[in-house]
This record gives C-alpha cells, structure tokens and sequence, in this order.
C-alpha cells in the first residue's frame, strides 16, 4: 500500500518536473516571442529586496499574461556575494534570449570593485525605479540640524554616520567631497543592512544614518529618527518634508547619487530578444499591481527606462563611479 | 626516528594555513591605521595558530597510538567525489539515481532489488518531491532537461 | 497585568478554525523543512510567502510563525538520528543527540528530552516576551559595538570548555575555525581578502555547506565501519522493538529531573541572546550548550547526556521567541528570516516598526498567541511521528549511507543552487574525517567560524567609534561590566592551575 503511494506520488512528480521543464525549440528571425521557460537570476538571498523585486515582475508577467503564457524561473545565485552568478549570466551563450538578471546599482558597485565583469558584459534591457537617501539622526543626537553636524565637524569633533553598503557608501562618499570634511571626522560604519544601521541610529551608538525613506518611514512617523538632510535635488514630501537640501544648508550643491534598480541580460542575448523583453518590462511598468504594490508600498521614484536609455545612464553612472573610485 | 603519520601532518598542515595568512594581512590588507583594518584581527588569529600548531605537532610526537584508516572508508570518500564529477557530466538529479543503484549493487554486493526500488523511491521522495518539487530547489536535471 | 488580557485577547484572535488550521500546517511543513539540511527556515519561510498572500495578514503570519518555529524542532530530528544538523541551530545538538540515541540506544528518549526542552525553552522565551517584549527590546538597543564585543569575547571563552582533554588541539582547530570564517568579503570596508583570486570565495565559506559536511558527511565516512557489525545490530533491534514505540519512547521521571534544570536556565539564556542584534538561533544553542558545561550533568557533555540535548534545543527555540521582541517592538529583524517576516508584514499592508504595537494590537498579540498555539501543536505533532521517526535507526547501515550521502549532497545543493555548496560541503566533509581521526576535536571550530565574524566586526565598529581607542570598552557601564567579567574569567582560568598546584603541594 505505502509502496503504491509512493509510486503514484513519484509518478507525479516526474510528470510534473516534465511539465516544467517543458518543451520547445529556439526560434531564429522574426520578432522574438519566448516558447520555454524563462530563467531569471537574482544574486542575492531569497526575501531581499532584489528577490522582493524580481518576484514581483515575474508575478505581473504571468498574470498579465505578458510573456506567452511561459514560466518565469526565479533563481537565487548568491555564491561569491553574488559574482559568480553575475559572471554566469554575463558569459552565457546557450539560449542566452532565455534568461534574464536583477541588475541594481548595489550590483554594479562591488561588482566592478572586486572583479573584471563590467557593466558592457551585458544586454542592459531596462531600468524599472529609482531611489534615493536621506539622512536622518537618531531622537538623543545632541544635534540639532544638519548645519549644526557640519559645524561640529568643522571644529573636529568626530560624528559617526552608519548605513549599508553600495548606494549607501557611494552617497557619504559624494556627501564628504562636497562638504570637503575627512572621513577622520564625518567617520562611516558599514552594517550589514540598513535596519542593522537603523538599529544601531536607535540605540545611540551611531549620530546619523543613511536610509532610503522607505525603510526609515515607520520611525520617522513614531519619532524615534528625525530626517535632517535630503541627499536629493529636491525636499521630499509628507513626513519627511522638513528635511532641507544640502543646498539649502549652506553654500554647497546637492548630493544626489540615485539608486535605481534595473534588469538585464546576456552580452550575446538576440536584438530581437532585447527589444522584447524592454518592452515587456515597459508593460509592467504601467501595469496597476506594479504601481500600487511595488512602488507605492516602497516610496519609490517610478521610472522606467527602455533598453536605449537604460544602457547609456548606466554606461555613464559607472563611469562615474569608476572615476570617483579611482578604477582603470 | 619515529615515522611521520597524518597525526603530524595536521598541525603542520594548520601551521603552513597560518603562515599564508599572517603573511597576507600583514602585507597586503593593512593591520592598523588609526583603527583596526581588515588584516588586524586574522593576522593575530593566524599567529596563535602557527604557535598553536608548533606546540601541537611535538606534542603528537610523543603520542603512541596512530590512527587506522580503513580501505571502506576511503570508498565513501571516492564515492561522494565520483557523485560529483558524475553531476558535472549527466546533472545531478539522474547521477544521485545512479550513484544509489551503483552503490548497493557493485559496493555492497548482493542487495536485493527489491529492496533498491523502495530506497530509490525514498530518496525520489526526498530529492524530487520535497526540495525539488516543493521547495522548488533548480536541480542540474541533465539529460532529463533533453527530454521532450 | 495589562499584557495578560491583551494576550487572551490574542488568543480571541488566533483561535478560529481557519487560524488553527493555517497554524496546524506551518507546523507540519516546518518539521520537514526543518529536518531537510540544507534548507533553513529563512529558506522555508521565503519560499512559502508568496503562498500566504492570499490570506488575511494574521492567518498568514500565524502560519509563518508556526513554521518558522516548528523548523527548530525538525532541525533537532535529523541531528539526533542521522548527525546531520537540519539547519544551523541544531548543530550543537548532534554533539549529545546522536550519541545518545546510537550509543546509548535511546534515540525515543533523545527526540523527547529535545522536544520537551524545546518546549520548555519556547515557552520561556514567550512567556518573557508577552510581558517584557518591549522592554526587553530597548535593552536590546543598548547593545552596541562595544558591548557586543565585550559579550561575545565573554562567549568566545565557553569554546575553551568546549575542546576536552586537550587544549593545544582545540586552540589550533578554534583558531583554523576563525581563519575559515575571515575568507570572503569584508564587511567594513566592503573589499575582499583572503579570497586568492577565486571568484567563489569572494564570498566566503557558506556556512550551512560546511556544518553539512564537517558534521554529517564525516559522520558517514566513519559509519561505514559499522557496516560488519550490522547484522547483530539488526537483531538486536528487532528484539527490542518495544523500545521503537512510544510507550518506549517515554521519558522517566528521572530523566526530566535531569532535563529541566539545563533548559530553564538555556530558556532564560536563549532568550536573551535571541533579542541581541546580530546574535540569533545558533550563537543562542551554542551558548546554552557551553553554559551547561559549567554546570553538573549526570553523563560527561558529548557522550549523549540529556543536559547536553536539552540545554542545546532549549536555548535555540528561545532565541527564536526572544528574537520576535525587537522584530514586533521596534520593527527590527534579528535575523534573516525575520528580515523576510518584516517583507511579508509590509506586503499585506502592515507597517512594521515602533508603531505597530500601538496601531495593530489585535495583530500583534494574536501573533503572540499563535506562537503559544505552534508550540503547543508542534509538540502535540512532534510527539506522534517519533515512533515513525526512530524506524530510521533500524534501517541496516549498508543503505543508510548512500541515503545519507546523497541528502547531504542535495542539501549542500540547495543553499545556493549551485554546485559549489557541495564541494564546500565534501571537502569540509573529508577535513572533518581527518580531524575526528586524529582526536582534534570539531565542535569548537563550527562554534568559532559563528562567532568569531561577529565579534570582529563589532570590536571594528568600536574601534571606529572610538577613533582607535580602547577606552570605549571601559568607559560604557555595561561594557565595562561585561569586561570585567570576561577578564574575571580568564584570570580565574588561568589562576586556577597554579591554585591546584600549590594545594597540592600542600
């Protein structure tokens, strides 16, 4: 009996493991529509924000119906802090119209610090939202105002600025070259996450720290983090809107380092499938479920960018950082 | 003269790790610049280890016993590396079927089939149905991807 | 007294057949979610939110919780009865677990001292959260880098209990451990190091591969001597089948005369570490476990001693409640996994942070119910599958071994989805068997290569703070508690030796 169960049970699962894998031939010529699976890699860890974010656009796709009516599969390749499976993706040429890459600027940061791969590897196919910082001061910080942070240090007393890694260090980075301050003084502590950094602004041990307003938004509202400066262009609006920018501070210009979250593809992915997936990922953009349940819930800048534009900002920002960095 | 045995290998082996790191952290990764940099805290690790090691390695000299190492267990070690070169060449999911059936029909001889079914069908269950199938691991499937 | 009517309010909440329900099948998935290496509740939990969308914000975030703590009683069950941890906290439950139900021919015992100690642990953990959570979690706050640092040097001491009869050998292999741990990335200064132009090791040694292979791959290697004695083994087994019951599973009153003392005081532990940033499951059982070694137990620690399982499991269940203080307090994840519980809260529409006390009461304390509630079932489900479970050590070895070797590869598989978890897992594995084979000790190496990165890194952070001063650790009232203590421990320990030789020349 329990041999029986398991048997049809196996059977099941074979058939459906078929199922998935599924079948279909690569098309040559002609406007490019995808007839297998799609694969999709996210280097980094299931429940992330990359992850939150590629599960999101694999869920309108499907039930919008947007790529012919194919499974997306969501793959989490965090090995090498994520660079092999960058490096995978960058290298492939087997059914390379097939897969696809969450590519954000905390991707692109460590990646073109750490390894060879840059950002001309791939097909950049679009970039879906942009993001930005501010800077924000724990409830028992014995400043008041930005101004008043800029004066300390200024007379040398060391205040220490927490926050995560990549947008976050690039921003201080920008923030401390156009304040002309030491890194001695305006010190920098990298935590893991920015709710690490946030918990550390709660408890006192650091003076200030770097957030996108999403992630600071709930203790704003229950006053236990005050916004102090906008790393942005422009004031934010709602509940952070007090916050100046640096502009408005004293005589300097703003800092804004966007932080924008992309997709991407094989360097030898088809002109055809290139165009495609822009497009599809355009559609998603538009689409209600995108707008309310991602960048609504998330206080993002929606912008989406096609693969033309998208390939040149990105082109540019990592010239950029290359050049702040000092990289050949 | 006593014979030197893998029981003095080890902290020699451990003592050679250290070296290669306090070397690296101290040259390349920076020890102390105003604060505590990335080699600070290995380098020191490394040093205990290198002296560690030393003490350990004459201290094995005088133990008598050595270790035994049996023929079997060595099977099991080419066993687990011959599952993997086989994943690189077919996938993973037909190989850990093959390395089953292989391994209970020429290591230990004389396994009845029946009894390989049921335990082909366990692991099926495991690997298939609960990390492939339900958790929705994405196995290598090699030439069942060909399929179809 | 307030907590405690908002509590019953709670539990007004959770107790609806759906509720139930949604709690009863978390419960189940996470004991096999558990017990599969390889696939943590972080895994288990991400894979099942999107499942949960469908349901209303409590029915979903109950099951969640059921799961995510029912995975800390499954990881308990293959690291009893296969030695392989099922995920990360369990580690140190295979030190007592398995020798307790393989040589000492208890494993029905083994698995009961674990669930009741889970349970008891569990229980403490809520029980404190219910009426301290808040409060628990702005002590959580004060913690920073520097006194992080000064509690973790203080836990980096319990190693030394950990290594046996001989030091020389466990400060080699604690110090390889930490050598292991420092490959990869480097946090704070976001450059690599030690990584020898591998682009894989860019990002370290992941560590549930290593535990994998260090603990359950070794493990097979040597159970293959076994194999030649198995026949006898086997008849045995067969006589004494009444033992592979429940009734024979049973525990004696003096077993829990031994049991509760260690998971009382773990459950206290446990629960504390859990609500530290950064500390979580595993540093808690590690913890629990080396405490328990300053204490009496009637078997010697790593023989199979009923102290041993139950102080490991104890502490790790109530971490796990503990870490739920700063996660619904304050709206911070003190792990991976609650990270992924604070996504799931935001994509039903809740906010998660200070507020959420204030503004959803009837979620938050029927989510504390429901923790109540999971502990409860999955001790209720626990109980009835060990009688199944202990079958397993009566399947003759010659087949385990395949069955455990390929689970150990599949697993390895799944922590990354790639191939490389699993040859970190077989190298670790093959090191591990060369260790055990020369009498150095494992266990302070996987305890090292968890604690040692935390501490480093915060001891970094206070140093920053500190602009390179050691006044930091002195100066801060609880740091310099901790501090104290630390060097009371390690003066002490090394008076002690002198002490012993002038008494007896006495």
């Amino acid at each position: 009996m329990k041999k029986r169960v398991m048997a049809t049970l196996l059977a099941g699962v074979m058939a459906l493991s078929m199922m998935v894998v599924g079948c279909g031939q690569t098309s040559a010529g002609g406007p490019f529509t995808p007839k297998k699976n799609i694969n999709w890699t996210v280097t980094s860890s299931a429940g992330g924000g990359s992850d939150i974010f590629t599960r999101m656009i694999a869920d309108i796709m499907k039930n919008e119906d947007l790529v012919n009516g194919q499974t997306v599969v969501v793959t989490n390749k965090t090995d090498g802090a994520g660079e092999v499976g960058r490096n995978e993706v960058a290298m492939l040429k087997k059914d390379a119209d097939y897969q696809l890459l969450t590519f954000n600027s905390g991707d692109l940061m460590p990646m073109v610090q750490n390894t060879k791969n840059r950002s001309n590897n791939f097909r950049i196919l679009a970039i879906m939202a942009v993001d930005k910082q501010l800077l924000f001061k724990g409830e028992n910080t014995s400043y008041d105002t930005f101004a008043d942070v800029i004066a300390a240090c200024q007379a040398g007393t060391k205040v220490v600025v927490g926050g995560s890694k990549g947008d976050d260090i690039a921003t201080y980075q920008a923030l401390l070259a156009e304040l002309g301050i030491s890194e001695d003084v305006l010190t920098y502590i990298t935590y893991d996450s920015t709710g690490d950094a946030i918990t550390a602004a709660l408890g006192g041990h650091v003076e200030l720290v770097i957030s996108k307003p999403a992630a600071a938004s709930e203790y704003v509202e229950a006053g236990s983090l005050i916004p102090v400066l906008a790393l942005a262009n422009e004031r934010y609006t709602g509940n952070l809107a007090d916050a100046p920018t640096l502009s408005e501070v004293g005589d300097y210009e703003n800092v804004e380092v966007p932080v924008w979250r992309g997709v991407a593809g094989p360097a030898s992915m088809s002109d055809e499938a290139v165009a495609y997936w822009s497009e599809v990922l355009g559609k998603v953009a538009e689409t209600s479920q995108w707008k309310d349940e991602y960048i609504e819930a998330n206080k993002l800048i929606a912008e989406y960018k096609d693969t033309a534009a998208a390939t040149e900002y990105v082109t540019q920002y990592e010239a950029d950082y290359m050049k702040a960095n000092g990289i050949q | 003269m006593k014979k030197i045995g893998s029981k003095q290998l080890i902290p020699l082996a451990t003592a050679l790790v250290g070296i290669v790191f306090a070397v690296i952290g101290f040259t390349q990764l920076g020890f102390w610049d105003k604060e505590p940099k990335p080699g600070f805290f290995p380098s020191i690790i490394a040093i205990v280890l290198v002296i560690a090691s030393i003490a350990a390695f004459f201290q094995t000299l005088k133990e008598e016993e050595h270790p035994k190492y049996n023929k079997n267990e060595v099977t099991v070690i080419l066993g687990g590396l011959a599952l993997i070169v086989g994943t690189f060449l077919v996938g993973l999911i037909p190989m850990v079927f093959f390395y089953v059936l292989f391994w209970l029909k020429v290591i230990e001889k004389g396994t009845p089939w029946r009894d390989i079914i049921i335990i082909e069908l366990i692991v099926a269950v495991i690997v298939l149905g609960v990390f492939a199938g339900w958790l929705q691991v994405q196995f290598p499937w090699g030439m069942f991807e060909m399929i179809g | 007294m307030e907590n405690f009517v908002m509590l019953f309010q709670g539990f007004g909440t959770a107790l609806t057949p759906v509720n139930i329900g949604a709690c009863l099948l978390g419960a189940v998935l996470g004991l096999v979610v558990g017990a599969m290496p390889g696939i943590g509740s972080l895994a288990g939990v991400a894979l099942l939110l999107p499942l949960t969308y469908k349901f209303n914000p409590a029915t979903a975030i109950i099951m969640l919780g059921a799961l995510y703590y029912s995975n800390m009683y499954g990881g308990a069950f293959s690291a009893i009865l296969l030695n392989i941890p099922g995920d990360s906290p369990a580690v140190v439950t295979t030190l007592d677990g398995y020798p307790m139900a393989t040589k000492r021919k208890r494993p029905g015992q083994a698995l009961m001292t674990a669930n009741t100690a889970s349970f008891i642990g569990g229980i403490i953990g809520m029980i404190i959260l219910t009426f301290m959570g808040p409060g628990l979690a702005n002590l959580g706050l004060k913690f920073g880098p520097s006194e992080m640092t000064a509690l973790l040097l203080i836990a980096m001491t319990s190693i030394s209990w950990l290594v046996g009869e001989n030091p020389i050998k466990g400060l080699v292999i604690t110090a390889f451990g930490i050598l292991l741990a420092s490959m990869g990335m480097d946090t704070l200064s976001g450059a690599p190091r030690y990584e020898f132009g591998n682009m894989y090791l860019l990002g370290g040694i992941p560590f549930t591969p290593f535990v994998i292979g260090a603990v359950g791959f070794a493990q097979v290697i040597n159970l293959i001597n076994e194999r030649d004695s198995d026949n006898e083994k086997r008849a045995k087994n067969a006589k004494n089948d009444t033992k592979l019951s429940i009734r024979g599973s049973m525990l004696t009153g003096h077993d829990l005369k031994r049991l509760i003392p260690p998971a009382l005081r773990s459950g206290f532990l446990g629960t504390f570490v859990g609500v530290l940033p950064g500390a979580g499951a595993t540093t808690g059982s590690f913890m629990g476990y080396a405490i328990q070694k300053k204490f009496k137990s009637e078997e010697e620690l790593g023989t199979g001693a009923i102290e041993g399982v139950a102080a490991s499991e104890a502490a790790n269940n109530a971490a796990a409640a503990g870490a739920f203080a700063p996660l619904l307090a304050l709206g911070i994840p003190g792990s991976g996994t609650g990270a992924v519980l604070l996504g799931g809260l935001m994509m039903w529409g809740l906010s998660p942070g200070p507020l959420l006390f204030e503004n959803e009461p009837e979620f938050c304390w029927g989510l504390i119910a429901s923790l109540f509630m999971a502990n409860l079932f999955t001790l209720v489900v626990a109980v009835c599958v060990i009688p199944f479970l202990i079958k397993i050590l009566s399947v003759p070895v010659k087949y385990m071994i395949p069955i455990i070797t390929v689970v150990c590869v599949v697993g390895a598989y799944s922590t990354s989805n790639s191939m490389y978890g699993v040859i970190v897992m077989f190298i670790s594995g093959v090191v591990g068997y060369l260790l055990n084979k020369n009498n150095f000790p494992s266990a302070p190496m996987l305890l090292s290569f968890v604690l040692a990165p935390i501490l480093e890194d915060n001891m970094r952070k206070a140093f920053i703070i500190s602009g390179g001063s050691l006044g930091i650790f002195f100066q801060r009232p609880i740091t310099c508690v901790l501090m104290l203590i630390f060097l009371g421990i390690v003066g002490f320990s090394m008076l002690r030796p002198m002490l012993m030789k002038k008494k007896a020349e006495k």
